[in-house]
């Protein structure tokens, strides 16, 4: 039965290597190109087309409460407005410093949550699953939620504090608590992003360097210093960018929490761009902003890509 | 100087180009004047020289690295 088997396989080779070659509808590079088609059709209609309309618009004057709406070129008059505009400036100001406050927190935190994680022995796959959760619900929703739990008379935080014999605070009401309350509720919501991304990095880490590390007695603190973290350190660096990137681009917890106040105490960039377009109807300063705030985000993850990528492909030289 | 240096050096000129222009808008315009088209004249001028000078070291290495194949070759 085997010996029929193989003669059958070999006659339909040779049957095979004997038939004239097919020919091919298309080349290589067309059906590359049929490939990528698609993709960039996309990102030209939901991406590039939206970048050159706001620069069309960046570069005229466009007040939608004036009968003309958007009308004259007026060369580059909105983006000296916005260079020269000291509340985009402080707006600015206060996102860099959600930006670095949050993201240095949570990676702190992310890197500290999956070390445990990893070394637990029981009930892994429970406590995994209970981190997950704030990442899977709504921001606006959870946001509202916490704007309840910040209340100044029924939140529950209030009432640890009451409970504890200590002074009850206006979380959201005071301008030098609302910042922090909202880089609180962002690091609830984004410090298990960070750990589960750090924890799959950490189970994807060759075993053989750390027991070796092990034979010859090494410290924990040396292998953490010269084995851990130096190969973790492509996986940080993306998770550090991502997590940085969402930062600046903060909008939704504002909105739920405290509405850019109070007074201008949590106005974002974002949330000052949605008022001065979508309030004040100058879509002309905001698209000079906003186009401004792309560059600078861009400008920082090209270089930290950069960096990233040259790691990459040092590390693959040397392998 | 294959393609994707190409776009690499062509995109960081761009970004330089737009960072002179914004220096020229934010501080120089407040002690000259507002004029955009010096400003950018300078910000292209200085784009294009980045390109250049990456375009000829490019060049330069590649003709190297030719050089050394053949080298390698006769010997």
């Amino acid at each position: 039965m085997a010996n029929l088997a193989d003669v059958s396989s070999q006659v339909s080779t040779r049957a095979a290597e004997s038939a004239p070659p097919k020919k091919r509808v298309l080349s290589d590079t067309w059906y590359s190109v049929l490939l990528i088609t698609p993709a960039m059709i996309f990102i030209f209609i939901f991406a590039l087309f939206p970048l050159g309309y706001a620069i069309n618009v960046s570069l005229r004057y466009a007040d939608l409460t004036s009968p003309q709406g958007i009308s004259d070129y007026v060369g580059l008059e909105n983006y000296r407005f916005a260079l020269n505009d000291n509340i985009f400036w402080a707006s600015v100001q206060r996102t860099l410093t959600f930006g670095v406050a949050a993201v240095a927190i949570e990676m702190v935190l992310g890197i500290a949550i999956a070390f445990l994680l990893n070394e637990i022995k029981w009930l892994k796959g429970l406590a995994r699953s209970l981190f997950i959760l704030p990442l899977a619900a709504s921001p606006v929703a959870v946001g509202l939620i916490w704007r309840y739990m910040y209340h100044p008379e029924f939140g529950v935080y209030n009432g640890i504090l009451a409970s504890l014999g200590l002074p009850e605070q206006n979380w959201l009401g005071s301008t030098a608590l609302a910042m922090p309350s909202v880089i609180i509720f962002d690091v609830w919501q984004w410090t298990p992003f960070v750990a589960l991304i750090v924890l799959a990095g950490l189970q994807a880490l060759p075993k053989e360097p750390f027991e070796a590390a092990r034979l010859d007695k090494a410290s924990t603190w040396r292998i953490l210093r010269t084995l851990t973290f130096p190969m973790l350190a492509p996986v940080l660096t993306l998770v550090f960018v991502l997590r940085a990137i969402d930062a600046v681009r903060l909008y939704d917890a504002v909105f739920s929490l405290t509405q850019g106040g109070p007074g201008q105490a949590t106005e974002v960039v974002t949330y000052y761009l949605y008022r001065l377009g979508l309030r004040f109807f100058r879509l002309d300063q905001s698209s000079a902003m906003s186009l401004l705030f792309l560059y600078a985000v861009v400008v920082f993850t090209a270089l930290l890509m950069r960096r990233f990528m040259r790691n990459i492909a040092e590390r693959a030289r040397r392998a | 100087m294959t393609l994707s240096e190409a776009w690499d050096r062509l995109f960081w000129a761009a970004i330089i180009v737009v960072l002179i222009g914004l220096v020229w808008i934010r501080f120089l315009e407040s002690v000259i004047g507002p004029c955009d088209g010096p400003g950018l004249l300078v910000a292209l001028a200085v784009g294009i020289v980045f390109f250049a000078t990456g375009w000829r070291s490019a060049a330069a290495r590649k003709k190297r690295e030719m050089t050394e194949t053949e080298a390698k070759d006769e010997l």
